[in-house]
């Protein structure tokens, strides 16, 4: 992994414990990190570093991630985005693979089945 | 109806058989006019609705058959006898088939005319009879119906449907009352009401029929030219191309709904007694659906309710939970990492903010079990109030909010539940600092108001408009239904603390005017500082601050 490029990662929740442990988490697994709290600042920083992957949380103030979601793949349809949600509604989730998300990571997490959606898609 | 006298009409050009007859009838008891020809029976028919017309088939230059047509044309419910010299079979079966009820040869013996006048009568009210059954089955029906479980918009259609139907209406509205206010609100018409308000409008007790009809809770019945039938003082007025009107209360045990009103209109005959006395069962029966509907869309409402409240609740307690496991995850992952100390402080304050939800849900469902109990005691508020600021203050720190306590140095001894005022006062602190911009001031402010403790916590939020004031202590009002989750929680906090407050003999109050441009909003608690009956007044207060 060393070998490889860094990948940057860019995480959008309003939770700011939620975020604080995934960027613990994800740097421990090798990724640099960005942390934006609401849906404006996620675009944003998207706009501005473009990551290689975003995980998106559906439920925030504001701009939800759904609306959100929606945004970054109009601004880049290629975009790598998992969507977070301590929801376990089908047909949010559902609307989510619809809007071009390619992965659904519940709340609380499961850090190794994230791990390996991140993986799949960004490293391999 | 059997004390009224029967009303019977001889025709006959013959004096002496008329005479005859009316002396037989007259003594059992039926009152009797007699004619000699077809215009004198004309006449008097008009003068008011006979039971029976018995009449010879030859009056001189007029004709039996000709008082029989008229009687079966302009009074279908008058019954016709002929009698025949001639014993002529196929003149009797004529008659029969034109519509007469029965026929008599002449001549006759006096017995055998009162036995033919009598069997007319007894048919009649066989005839009747089977009617009223037959209108007992259909209201029967009606009531299946029409308390057929089902929501109330659907319901007040086919009420209104069924009772134009049943009672051969040209047209029927249904008002129901607003208990809020006091007033009519017409809710459904069907055909044309010239003479009502419109559907939507409003109808003060006491205005007009439906409102008169209302505010004495008796039925109105009127009819055109006939002030007999006017039961409510005099001074209403039929709509001009209106015939006849019946407005009935609807009751629902000794409750008042709401007023059911139906019209005929010419060509129809006006109505009966006998409509209004099936309007009036069908307006109870109706009134009982229309009752049992509102409770209908209660339930489901609350159903709908209790589901979203359910996906909510679980969101609000799988974000902690995320946050706590994702923490243990990590300390567990890297035997030393550095920062450990950071990852438990998270872990502990989301399992304090856990905590509160499961205290609010616990305290919630008891409450709606009707067993929230409280254990009051003597308890220092010194130490409520930092207990309860203890639970909000990595929330506040986060969002840098500062936490300013007055006055809570030398208050005396609170009889109250301790744990449960925590509540109260983590609840509002809670929302206050969930709703106040960042870096800005939440303040607890304490003095004592005679044998009464007044706690207040002040924010700078956006403030609760006059609307609201109500309604933000009704359970799950903040929920928000969309993904937008402006500021989380359950919507069940403010309930939890009214609740509370009122088992403390307390009230709970909210200052918060964002109309007058105003930001900010003050909720004050206030609840006896003694147990019942026991008075004493406190010292007053310096300032403090915390965090």
């Amino acid at each position: 992994m060393e070998n490889r490029k860094q990948k940057t990662l860019l995480v959008i929740d309003d939770e700011s414990d939620v975020l604080e442990v995934l960027q613990e988490f994800l740097i421990s697994e090798g990724y640099k990190v960005s942390l934006a709290f609401d849906g404006s600042e996620g675009i944003q920083k998207y706009v501005e570093r473009k990551p290689d992957g975003v995980l998106l949380d559906i439920a925030m103030p504001g701009k939800n991630g759904i609306e959100v979601l929606k945004e970054i793949k109009k601004i880049d349809p290629q975009a790598n985005v998992i969507m977070i949600t301590a929801y376990r509604d089908a047909e949010k989730v559902v609307e989510c693979f619809r809007f071009g998300a390619y992965d659904c990571v519940f709340k609380p997490f499961d850090l190794e089945y994230l791990k390996n959606a991140l993986m799949a898609r960004l490293i391999c | 109806m059997e004390d009224i006298m029967e009303k019977i009409l001889l025709v006959d050009d013959e004096r002496s058989i008329l005479e005859s007859c009316r002396q037989m009838l007259a003594m059992k008891d039926f009152e009797v006019r007699m004619s000699e020809n077809l215009s004198a029976a004309r006449k008097e028919l008009l003068t008011f609705p006979f039971d029976l017309v018995i009449t010879d088939m030859r009056l001189g230059a007029d004709s039996g058959e000709d008082v029989l047509r008229e009687v079966r044309e302009h009074y279908p419910q008058t019954g016709v006898i002929v009698m025949t010299g001639y014993v002529d079979i196929q003149n009797a079966v004529q008659c029969m088939r034109d519509g007469a009820d029965d026929y008599l040869p002449k001549p006759f013996e006096i017995q055998d005319f009162y036995n033919t006048v009598e069997k007319y009568f007894e048919r009649r009210r066989l005839k009747n009879e089977v009617a009223n059954l037959k209108e007992d089955v259909s209201l029967f029906r009606l009531a299946l119906a029409v308390t057929e479980l089902k929501p109330l918009s659907g319901l007040l259609d086919s009420v209104l449907e069924l009772i134009i139907k049943e009672t051969d209406s040209d047209s029927a509205s249904l008002a129901l009352l607003d208990e809020e206010i006091s007033e009519l609100e017409v809710k459904l018409s069907r055909g044309e009401c010239l003479s009502r308000p419109p559907v939507g409008s409003r109808i003060k007790l006491g205005e007009g029929i439906c409102g008169y009809v209302a505010k004495k809770r008796e039925p109105v019945f009127l009819n055109r030219n006939d002030e007999s039938r006017n039961v409510a003082p005099g001074h209403f007025q039929l709509f001009s191309r209106h015939l006849s009107q019946i407005s009935v209360p609807m009751v629902v045990g000794k409750k008042f709904i709401g007023v059911m009103e139906i019209c005929r209109e010419k060509p129809k005959k006006p109505f009966t007694s006998r409509n209004l006395e099936k309007t009036f069962i069908l307006a109870q029966i109706s009134a009982l659906a229309i009752s049992n509907a509102r409770v209908y869309d209660k339930l489901r409402e609350l159903d709908e309710l209790k589901s979203h409240f359910l996906s909510i609740a679980s969101h609000e307690l799988r974000t902690p939970l995320a946050a706590i496991k994702g923490a243990i995850d990590l300390i567990e992952k890297t035997p030393e990492p550095a920062n450990a100390e950071k990852l438990i402080a998270i872990a502990k304050r989301n399992a304090l903010r856990m905590m509160r939800l499961v205290n609010d849900i616990l305290g919630f469902s008891s409450m709606e079990r009707g067993n929230f109990a409280i254990h009051k005691k003597k308890s220092s508020l010194a130490n409520i109030v930092s207990n309860s600021v203890e639970t909000v203050r990595s929330k506040a720190e986060t969002r840098k909010i500062l936490i300013t306590v007055a006055g809570s140095g030398e208050l005396p001894e609170v009889f109250c539940d301790p744990e449960a005022m925590e509540q109260v006062l983590g609840n509002l602190l809670d929302n206050a600092i969930k709703y106040s911009p960042e870096k800005s001031e939440v303040s607890i402010d304490m003095n004592c108001e005679g044998p009464y403790l007044k706690i207040s916590v002040t924010d700078k939020g956006p403030g609760i408009t006059a609307q609201e004031h109500k309604r933000i202590f009704e359970r799950f009002y903040q929920i928000d239904r969309s993904l937008s989750r402006e500021t989380g929680g359950i919507g069940l906090g403010l309930s939890i603390v009214k609740k509370i407050v009122e088992l403390h003999n307390g009230e709970i109050s909210v200052v918060s005017s964002p109309e007058q441009g105003k930001k900010g909003s003050r909720f004050t608690v206030k609840i006896p500082i003694e147990e019942a009956g026991t008075m004493s007044p406190c010292k007053h207060s310096r300032e403090n601050s915390l965090a």
